[in-house]
């Protein structure tokens, strides 16, 4: 938080001073887009979850590899948060070199996400022959939902590496504030939450129980 | 005064004629009959809780607190300046809490996974189980993670209801509705 804003919020806030929710304009408008997004990726699953009640479902997913590899990709991205708290933990505490450290391995841990994911793809195109316009287990909407929802949530992790990225590489140079790590952090904790409803909408309603 | 006074009243009326549609519901047993009415009922219960919760965390501090001094409505929190604890170490002070939000999640999935393979009910059911687990790991997230117990609660309201509500208008409008579309397909 700068200077300037710590000293705008000192003003009571209908006195045309202030902060109105008391925090920064990066991180508002950061808490915005997580609002849209919510609704991107809620849409998403209510269409997901409406072609699961109105057409035969199959259920082809086997322990191994598809579930263990889902269950082993939650907890990377679980640790992955965790790692990102302690980052922004580290740069509240101006310990540059401990928060770049947390944020490289957060993004490293983002990367081994992306990789079993997209192992996983080839898997299920290769063995399986599952691709979105069609798969040999029933309606060609499962493979087109599964690689429409698995596929955005992918990209957003992508995309959260490389921001990460940015700001680990800009932080380092003295170009960003603690307050640009902590709005990084926001998005990678939201990219984290989606996968809380993919894994278990997709991955876990899909398994093949017999 | 007056015009808090008409909202806290509102909210009431508002959470009664919630609770007194589920209660017509559960006692005429058309719960399930339809998709829509148990979409219906879903709705009308979550708006009773939420008119109830909300007066419940508006006046439970003034009840507990002996009802005189701090009396609901008397201190305007609004028109406070509210400064972020200064202190750095207030972050770290939150530290071995993430570290176990952390252990809770793992232990949430771990549930998840198994309750996967030992299907203790019908799909509809494992359905609803497998959500609430999540937003329960999403809550705990979004409290702790991403900071929204420690920054101000107007923050939350702004984030959080708005998403709720589309949320909830997608489910109890876009998704019941759009059976309607495959029944009236020719």
């Amino acid at each position: 938080m700068s200077e300037g804003h710590a000293a705008a919020m000192a003003e009571p806030t209908w006195q045309g001073g202030g902060s109105p929710f008391a925090v920064g304009h990066k991180k508002l408008g950061m808490w915005l887009f997580i609002v849209s997004d919510t609704l991107t990726f809620s849409a998403l699953l209510l269409a997901y979850s409406f072609a699961r009640a109105t057409n035969d479902w199959p259920t082809p997913f086997h322990f191994m590899p598809s579930i263990v590899f889902s269950t082993v990709m939650t907890l990377v991205l679980l640790t992955s948060s965790l790692t990102m708290v302690y980052a922004v933990s580290a740069a509240h505490h101006d310990a540059r070199r401990k928060a770049v450290k947390y944020l490289v391995l957060t993004g490293v841990l983002g990367l081994v996400f992306v990789i079993l994911h997209s192992y996983e793809w080839l898997h299920l195109m290769k063995d399986e022959g599952m691709y979105p316009w069609s798969n040999p287990y029933g309606t060609p909407l499962f493979g087109a939902t599964f690689f429409g929802i698995t596929g955005l949530h992918m990209f957003h992790v992508l995309t959260g590496v490389i921001y990460l990225a940015v700001v680990a590489h800009g932080y380092w140079r003295g170009k960003w504030l603690p307050e640009d790590v902590e709005v990084a952090g926001l998005y990678w904790h939201f990219v984290d939450l989606v996968w809380m409803f993919v894994f278990p909408m997709i991955y876990l309603l899909s398994t093949s129980v017999d | 005064m007056l015009l808090s006074l008409i909202g806290y009243l509102f909210c009431v009326v508002l959470g009664l004629w919630g609770f007194y549609i589920t209660g017509v519901q559960v006692v005429q047993g058309t719960l399930t009959s339809t998709l829509d009415n148990l979409f219906l009922t879903m709705f009308a219960a979550l708006m009773g809780v939420t008119c109830f919760g909300f007066l419940a965390w508006r006046f439970y501090p003034a009840l507990t607190a002996g009802g005189t001094a701090a009396a609901a409505g008397t201190v305007d929190e609004a028109s406070q300046p509210y400064v972020l604890p200064a202190d750095p170490d207030y972050v770290d002070s939150h530290m071995p809490l993430f570290n176990k939000i952390w252990l809770g999640l793992l232990a949430f999935t771990a549930l998840e996974v198994v309750l996967a393979y030992v299907q203790i009910a019908g799909a509809l059911v494992m359905l609803a189980i497998l959500l609430v687990l999540s937003l329960v790991k999403a809550a705990m997230i979004m409290s702790a993670f991403m900071h929204l117990q420690f920054d101000h609660p107007r923050l939350t309201w702004v984030v959080v209801a708005p998403a709720v509500a589309c949320i909830l208008i997608m489910c109890g409008y876009f998704f019941s509705d759009s059976f309607w579309l495959v029944a009236l397909r020719p």
